[in-house]
């Protein structure tokens, strides 16, 4: 595939959310997913693998670890949802297991085939479980400073995801 | 799996979600009325285990469902080799081990099982 296009993951994450009329925080992932006909299996995983995706005879699978923090499932789960909106042609020729998910510095970007659909996938999932608009009427109009761990691990709880997510969220302002 | 293996399995799965909650042994072993070392023993494979401690487990964990916890059952094979293709694969210059290649065809197996029966 191309280049990342983050911005177009974003955008696609930003009609789910207005589609569903989501007006505050958490952002019910389970359900979007299992409205969208699509099935979410958790089952126990070798720890290092976060989730998968897999289109099978035209029904939609994601595969969460059931042995990761629930926050960090939702993450997880929306990542892999990312897979289903963004690179169905992808996930039907082979099943996309997710080891890790992690963030790339662009040095490495550059050398990798696979990488555009993680990046795309990460911003969708970030951008759906702690949309914008929402993150803003949370800070109040305000900021949060990044060393500030309890501020931070608050401000995640309501949104339910880890605070290393709410991080990366938070230096893509 | 062979009992040796479940027992690995099982125990390997407690100790990850243990962890993933930011829990020590010995706070998981309050929450279950067990020793430590127990659970050290159960976390390693090394002990077998009761139904009933398997449940306070599951729930201590914070799980909704017992199964979450659990190896899969042996499924019958999906009939095809599944072609799986891991992410990062080019950074990390790995591959998915056998074991986990297996616990991800199970999961598509149960995942795909109610729809084909209905088929």
């Amino acid at each position: 595939m191309a280049d990342a296009d983050p911005e177009r993951a974003r955008a696609s994450a930003r009609s789910i959310l207005r589609e569903y009329g989501v007006s505050a925080p958490p952002v019910p992932v389970e359900r979007i997913i299992k409205s969208r006909k699509i099935v979410l299996q958790y089952a126990p995983l070798d720890e290092d693998l976060s989730g998968m995706a897999y289109i099978k005879d035209g029904v939609g699978i994601i595969g969460v670890n059931a042995l990761h923090h629930p926050n960090r499932q939702r993450f997880s789960a929306a990542h892999e949802l990312a897979h289903h909106m963004l690179h169905a042609s992808e996930i039907s020729q082979a099943v996309h297991v997710d080891k890790g998910i992690r963030v790339l510095f662009r040095d490495d970007v550059s050398a990798l085939g696979t990488e555009p659909m993680e990046i795309e996938a990460n911003a969708f999932a970030s951008e759906l479980l702690i949309p914008g608009d929402l993150l803003a009427a949370a800070l109040e109009g305000g900021g949060v400073d990044l060393e500030d761990e309890a501020a931070i691990e608050a401000l995640a709880r309501r949104f339910r995801v880890s605070p290393a997510a709410m991080r990366f969220r938070l230096t893509r302002w | 799996m062979a009992g040796e293996a479940l027992y690995k399995s099982f125990g390997s799965a407690v100790s990850t979600r243990r962890k993933a909650l930011g829990l020590t042994q010995a706070e998981l072993a309050g929450k279950v009325k067990m020793s430590r070392a127990s659970i050290a023993n159960i976390e390693s494979g090394r002990q077998n285990i009761l139904l009933h401690h398997v449940y306070a487990l599951a729930a201590a964990l914070d799980f909704t469902k017992v199964a979450e916890l659990l190896p899969p059952m042996p499924q019958k094979p999906l009939g095809e080799g599944l072609k799986m293709m891991l992410s990062n694969q080019a950074l990390s210059k790995q591959t998915l081990s056998q074991h986990a290649e297996a616990q991800v065809a199970d999961l598509i197996t149960t995942a795909l099982q109610p729809r084909r029966g209905k088929a």
